[in-house]
């Protein structure tokens, strides 16, 4: 508790109320306290909000004018004429600062016990915009902002139903983060949901900056290098996803909105599937696995190629490969080490630059990377083509995420295969399997429909079906209302 | 899951063993061609060509010659030469001299690069008629590295049935097999420059008996059944001009069947082969309107598949070979038969009586009228 006691209860007199203010709240500029006279019922009120955190247009239009102006006679404190809808009354001084820092104003009226709560939020926020970093070509447009209310919104807007319910919990003691949890009441599991609800009700934290750090604070397996639950700047694919049975959390100030439970393969889907016709969604689909096991497996691959499996490759491709290791004077795991990590740091530098220094990154890399090591001889060329390929291997993958998953787990592998070749690398995709088959996200399988089989599911993952086929809900998300279209072809 | 993936990773990793034998590309002397012959007082010599892997080499074929009682204590003395370690995983072409195969049984030389799985069984066979050294330490200009100029010279002239493509898996397996009898393709050197033969014929014992042109051995792979992509060859013939004067038809037979009918009469076996060809006229030199004469010069390419094929089983019945396999046959259908003669098959081969009939039929007179 604070040093100084605050009062539980309001105290009727506005002096009392002053001195409360005034030991409580000092050193904070932004803090407006004004005492005036109310023309509707002739009594003192003070009016008190934060400066930075309200409407003043609001305040001065639908607050100050009616109570100063208003000619009418109100005999309570209830008739007061205020132009604002929303407003509560409370008793307590909790209640009260709660309120002044979500940028609401109190209005305490004197000899009452009660004060007025009234609605004046407006803090800084920016409009919305095309999602950064999740773009798509056929999708909707709108990405998420930092304003819950304002997700609320964009989500509301796709599913018009009563159904889609929202819980909102306050997470963190100093933070007080408004955390809202979106889902279909008549199609969402009542445990996985309890379950969710439980696990962030038990969060202690200081605060909540981020979506991601509460990802982390409710993980099943902190100790996975994949993630378990998706991290979504789109509106669209948040609604898909609460179609399929899942549940969106949405945290107040942060632009992304987690998706809960998840499956493995789900990380490979977006938006655009669905919007573009399905053998093209089917080609696409079957691509980003492809590009998953090439981002992990290719540079360990290629050293164990050509430090343990040199039969592996054909006559031609050895000549190939041996003349441009010619001058080469690193082992092949050291090459490939080399390569990664130099395109690991272009890439962390090219994003964390601002957008013109960046390209010189980018132009500085390509150059360096691309011809200069090979021609000083650091590097093979065959190393650049592997490094290239594997990188544009982990682009595909559209979570940024998984990527970032993917790009970690292919070091171990390239130690793993310069150790023991291909058999070391047949251990380390036996280790990822299992490990993958043996993930929960929420208390669901991770690895769903593959671990366990759900042959039915299958319709809605490496390949698309077309959308008439698939009239049921996927299993993962555990839906209690499967079906969700009837036979519209046939 | 309560366990983390990398601990167990490494758990799993280390507890492997007997994968540390590492084989860097760079440190390896990779035989690509492997060479054997024999001196005329009887030394065998062996020879490994492989390409070398540096920049400061002026030369990017490695050919290394020593003589060796077998070809594993061959490789050790080859190890002494080399400066990387000297595999056989990628063997390309196992040359041998003729001279070698006529002289001693094959198998025995071979017998290392089938028991150790190591070595590639693919290599192709190819006996060469000469002193190998001069094949393998030819530097031809407007070639690739020799393994594989070799390789490629083999593969594409046995797509036109010049020749044949036997691997080392192959010979083993015709040699093992009891109705028929092994073949390889064969190389010499014309004006310097290297050139398919033909094919080199075995008998059951993996010894040298003779060898056919590569026009024979289009005919060869006729009878083998082996029509795929198409057998291309040319005739000479009078009787379409009328004029005396001999002429060049080319033909391709595209499609065909070859059937095979076993009997077992009078002691011996009987064959016939019956040959249905489909083929395009490739080349006319002659100027006469075919079309007209087509039945005749349908008969005219059954008698030229006849007498070529007749001539050509004469020559393994002679020589008691039989590269096509007709012990299958016998096999197959007079299995008692067989039986009493399999261990002494080409004998038995020899004294059966072999028909053949063709039927040829023209598909097309080519694009041009």
């Amino acid at each position: 508790m604070n040093k100084q006691t605050i009062p539980l209860r309001i105290p009727s007199s506005l002096a009392d109320v002053e001195a409360v203010i005034q030991t409580t709240w000092g050193e904070t500029p932004d803090l407006v306290v004004c005492r005036l006279q109310v023309k509707q019922m002739h009594k003192d009120v003070l009016l008190m909000y934060l400066d930075s955190l309200a409407d003043k247009n609001s305040i001065n239009n639908n607050v100050l004018q009616p109570l100063l102006f208003e000619k009418h006679h109100a005999t309570n404190v209830e008739d007061i004429a205020i132009l604002i809808g929303q407003k509560k009354y409370t008793k307590l001084w909790p209640d009260i600062e709660t309120a002044i820092f979500q940028g609401e104003s109190v209005l305490f009226i004197d000899g009452e016990q009660k004060a007025l709560i009234l609605d004046t939020q407006g803090w800084p926020q920016r409009a919305i915009a095309e999602p950064q970093v999740e773009s798509s070509l056929k999708g909707a447009h709108q990405g998420f902002i930092e304003t819950s209310g304002k997700n609320i919104a964009l989500i509301r807007r796709y599913l018009p139903n009563r159904e889609l319910k929202i819980k909102e919990l306050t997470v963190g003691r100093r933070g007080k983060t408004k955390v809202a949890i979106l889902y279909l009441e008549d199609v969402a599991h009542p445990e996985v949901l309890q379950e969710l609800e439980d696990r962030i009700r038990n969060i202690d934290v200081d605060a909540v900056v981020n979506t991601g750090e509460l990802m982390q604070l409710i993980e099943d397996n902190p100790f996975s290098p994949f993630p378990q639950f998706l991290l979504t700047e789109r509106p669209d694919a948040a609604v898909s996803n609460l179609l399929q049975g899942r549940i969106a959390i949405i945290v107040d100030r942060s632009p992304s909105v987690m998706i809960a439970p998840m499956s493995f393969i789900s990380f490979f889907q977006t938006v655009d599937d669905y919007s573009t016709r399905w053998m093209i969604a089917t080609f696409l689909r079957l691509l980003r696995p492809l590009a998953f096991f090439i981002a992990i497996f290719l540079p360990s691959l290629y050293i164990a190629a050509i430090s343990f499996h040199y039969e592996l490759l054909p006559l031609n491709l050895i000549l190939t490969v041996g003349e441009s290791r010619e001058q080469v004077p690193l082992p092949p795991i050291l090459e490939a080490i080399l390569m990664e990590l130099a395109i690991e740091m272009l890439r962390e530098a090219g994003l964390r630059l601002p957008a013109p220094i960046g390209q010189t990154v980018g132009i500085v890399g390509g150059v360096v990377i691309g011809q200069a090591a090979v021609q000083a001889g650091l590097v093979s060329n065959i190393m650049v083509v592997v490094v290239a390929i594997t990188a544009i291997g982990s682009f595909i993958i559209p979570n940024p995420d998984m990527s970032e998953s993917v790009r970690l787990i292919r070091f171990p592998m390239m130690i793993v295969s310069s150790l023991f070749g291909i058999v070391g690398m047949a251990i380390g995709l036996m280790i990822l399997v299992v490990h993958l088959a043996c993930l929960e996200s929420l208390g669901t399988p991770f690895g769903s429909p593959f671990a366990p089989v759900r042959f039915r599911d299958w319709k809605d993952t490496v390949v698309r079906f077309p959308l008439w086929a698939m009239r049921n809900r996927p299993l993962s998300a555990r839906p209690i209302q499967l079906k969700r279209q009837t036979k519209t072809r046939k | 899951m309560k366990c983390t993936p990398l601990p167990l990773l490494l758990c799993a990793v280390f507890l492997l063993s007997g994968c540390g034998m590492n084989t860097k590309l760079d440190s390896l002397t990779m035989t690509l061609t492997l060479g054997l012959d024999v001196t005329d007082d009887g030394k065998l010599l062996m020879y490994s060509s492989s390409p070398v892997f540096n920049k400061d080499a002026k030369e990017h074929t490695e050919v290394i010659e020593v003589d060796a009682s077998s070809l594993r204590e061959g490789r050790y003395k080859v190890d002494l030469f080399a400066s990387g370690r000297t595999v056989g995983g990628k063997i390309q072409n196992v040359v041998i001299g003729k001279k070698l195969v006529q002289q001693k049984e094959l198998l025995s030389f071979l017998d290392v690069l089938y028991r150790d799985p190591k070595n590639s069984t693919t290599a192709l066979l190819i006996i060469y008629d000469g002193p190998v050294k001069e094949l393998i330490e030819s530097k031809q200009k407007d070639k690739p590295r020799l393994a594989v100029a070799i390789k490629d010279l083999i593969t594409t002239t046995a797509l036109d049935k010049q020749t044949v493509k036997t691997n080392l898996l192959d010979f083993h397996r015709t040699l093992f097999e009891k109705g028929c009898m092994p073949f390889a393709s064969e190389m010499a050197m014309k004006n310097g420059k290297m050139t398919v033969k033909g094919v080199a014929l075995f008998n059951n014992k993996g010894k040298y008996v003779t060898s056919l042109s590569s026009k024979e051995s289009a005919f060869l792979q006729l009878l083998r059944n082996e029509i795929k992509p198409a057998i291309p060859f040319t005739l000479r013939t009078s009787a379409l001009t009328g004029n005396g004067k001999k002429e060049n038809i080319s033909v391709s037979l595209e499609h065909g069947k070859v059937r095979y009918q076993t009997r077992y009469r009078n002691d011996r076996f009987q064959f016939h082969i019956h040959i249905d060809a489909g083929t395009i006229i490739t080349e006319e030199v002659v100027n006469v309107d075919m079309r007209k004469k087509q039945k005749q010069l349908e008969k005219m390419i059954a008698k030229e598949i006849e007498n070529k094929t007749k001539a050509l089983i004469k020559t393994f019945q002679k020589h008691e070979i039989d590269p096509i396999g007709f012990g299958l046959y016998a096999r197959a259908y007079e299995y008692r038969k067989w039986k009493k003669v399999e261990n002494d098959w080409g004998k038995a081969f020899a004294a059966a009586d072999i028909s053949v009939s063709a039927k040829v039929n023209i598909i097309s007179y080519g694009v041009i009228n």
